[in-house]
Parts: C-alpha cells; structure tokens; sequence
C-alpha cells in the first residue's frame, strides 16, 4: 500500500512514516503541505491513503481533504488526519470534511495502526 | 420708556459678564492645575515612549531567538532521528549475526557428533567431544538476547515517538512569536514624537507585519489536557448520529 505523507515538520513526517515502516508498510511518498501533497496526487495516481497533519503553510489539511473529496480522480482515498487540534469544533469540522478518521498528537503506534485498519476495514 | 429698557437690558449683559468673570475665577486654578500636571507628566510620556521604543526595538531579536530554538531543536531532533535508525539498523544486524552463529553451531554440532562415531572407544575424545558440545550455547541463549533486542527496538521506537514534542513545541513558540509580532504592532501604534509642539506618531507602525498564515496550533500540548483521543473516537465513530444543526452550527 503506498501511502502519502503530509506534514510540514521534517521530524514529524520521519516519525510517521517510521511508525508505518513498523507496521510492516514500506512505500510512502511525502509532502511538506496541502499544495505539494495536491502535486504528488496529481502526478502520481497509486497513492491509496492519505496521512495529513491540519496546520501547515500554503494550504491546511483541512484545505486539503476538501481538495482531495472535491476532485473526481481521488475523491475516494482513505484519509487520516494526525494532528494537534483536539479540540470538539475541530474535530467536527474535520469530520464534515470527511475525514476517515482522526488522531491526536502525540500519537502511539498501536494508535496510528488501529486507525488504519479502522479505515481499511470500512472502506 | 424705551431707554429705561435698554438700561435694563445693559444691567443684564453686565450681570452675565460678571457671572462669567466669577465662573473664570473659580475654573483658572482648575486649569493651571491641569497645565501643572501636564507638565509634569510630559517627562513622564516621553520616558514611557523611550521605554516602549526599546521594547520594540528587542522584539525582532526575541523573534529571532524563538526562530533559532525551533531550527536547533529541529536539527537535534533530526541528529536523535538518526541515531535511532542506526541503533535500530544495527540490531537488526545483531540478529542476523546471532542467527548466522547459531547456523554454524548446529553444524558443528552435526560435525561433532559424526567425529564422536569415529572414536566410540577412546574415553579422552568423547570426553572432550562432549565438553565441547556444552560451549556451543548461543542457541541456548537464542531467546534471551532476541528479547534484548527487541526491548532496545521497542525503546528506541519509544524515544523516537516521544520526539514528537519537538513539532509540538515548534507550534507553541510559534504561537508565542506571532504574540510578540502582534503587541510589536500595537505597541508601535502607541509611540508618538512628544518633543515638538506638535504629537504626531512615530514612523514605521506600518512596517511591523503580522503574519495572517498561522500554520500553527497555540494549544498544541505534548500533555493532552484537551479532548482524548477516546472521546476524539466517540465523535469520529458517532459521526453518523452528528446532526446537521451541529455541523451547520461549526460553519456559522
């Protein structure tokens, strides 16, 4: 499964795709916000899930689960938003994005793969 | 008549006059009073301005410290990253040498068993083909350092997720700087030329920008004192119960 990492924090995109690395997945594409993660999907179209940090320059996470539902070619992939933002509005606003799922930093492996396969079930 | 009226008239002009000297005797120490005071006060304003105009002048240097704390910790983070995956490579290397070893001593057991067929009746070469037997442990002691291993592998896993805390402290500063950015801002606003007879404002309030693109979260906390992440899954998996009138409420 390729997936596509999307934060604009160096260290967070080295712990997160580690974490996945642990999990046993071994492709992972990476982009530094929501514009260069638009870029990567455009170019590459095998990305089949979606890990999104919400606050970073150029464009947000949130602007970029919109982005990604609203276009045709990739409207459908799993998305996990990883983020600071813990609180309730957020959350909700998230989820009326459509997130897949959520998960708050500082996040745990055994959480990050819960959620994943949470998805992967459901979809 | 008529001048009687304008005699009249004259005494009341007079009385008004006389009213508003009286009035002006009680307001002109009043007055005095508050030129006193702005007299006083105007060293005072200048003094607070000198103070202001130095407070701002250190706010660029605190931004810039902020700024080199998150570049530095990011580079020590990126340094620990590093050593992580080499501790994590060479354990993987570790157990692959373990392996390999006790390959080899599985066939140096199978040798030693078809050397001790060779002698069955020299007492000496059995004895010493047995105690040789016992010193080929590591298979024995398989188990015990794979589990070393994977304890050093689960902490190092553990170091590297609790360095999270570095993007998280990158937000607060971050936060903290578009603070500081801010009351630079107003407190440019509030520094006026108070040496001339005219106040004007200091130029340069325009200069001070503050960043409209904050990309980071002020209540970024490596402590969750915020909604868990159980009750983050409480509303992610009743998402299908969540009514519009609360999402619509969301969007205002």
């Amino acid at each position: 499964m390729k997936f596509l990492v999307v934060d604009d924090s160096v260290t967070m995109r080295r712990i997160v795709v580690n974490s996945l690395k642990g999990l046993g997945y071994s492709e992972f594409l990476e982009a530094g916000d929501g514009k260069e993660a638009m870029d990567v999907l455009n170019a590459d179209d095998s990305v089949e899930f979606v890990v999104t940090d919400w606050n970073m320059p150029n464009m947000s996470g949130l602007e970029l689960v919109k982005s990604i539902r609203a276009h045709s070619n990739y409207s459908s992939v799993p998305i996990l938003m990883v983020t600071t933002r813990g609180v309730k509005e957020d959350i909700m606003e998230a989820l009326a994005a459509k997130v897949n799922n959520y998960v708050i930093k500082p996040f745990t492996p055994t959480i990050l793969k819960e959620k994943i396969e949470q998805i992967l079930a459901s979809v | 008549m008529g001048k009687n009226k304008e005699m009249d008239h004259l005494g009341s002009k007079l009385d008004e006059l006389k009213s508003l000297f009286s009035v002006g005797e009680k307001i002109i120490p009043g007055i005095q009073k508050l030129i006193d005071f702005i007299q006083e006060m105007a060293p005072l304003l200048v003094h607070i301005n000198e103070s202001i105009e130095e407070s701002n002048s250190q706010i660029p240097k605190a931004t810039d410290h902020i700024s080199d704390v998150t570049s530095a910790t990011e580079l020590a983070t990126t340094e620990i990253l590093d050593l992580i995956d080499a501790i994590s490579s060479n354990s993987f290397e570790v157990v692959s040498i373990v392996n390999e070893t006790i390959k080899k001593e599985d066939e140096a057991k199978e040798l030693l068993k078809e050397l001790a067929e060779l002698v069955p009746d020299n007492e000496k070469a059995q004895e010493l083909i047995t105690t040789i037997a016992t010193k080929l442990s590591v298979g024995e002691q398989k188990d015990y350092i794979t589990g070393i291993l994977d304890k050093i592998q689960m902490d190092s896993t553990n170091i590297a997720i609790a360095l999270q805390v570095q993007d998280i402290t990158t937000q607060q500063l971050s936060a903290v700087n578009h603070l500081i950015i801010s009351v630079q801002k107003r407190l440019s606003g509030l520094m006026y030329e108070l040496d001339d007879d005219e106040i004007k404002q200091v130029k340069g309030v325009e200069d001070v920008i503050v960043p409209t693109d904050t990309n980071f979260d002020m209540n970024a906390s490596f402590i969750k004192k915020q909604t868990s992440q159980d009750e983050i899954d409480k509303l992610v998996n009743g998402n299908n119960n969540t009514s519009q009138d609360d999402i619509d409420k969301l969007f205002g």
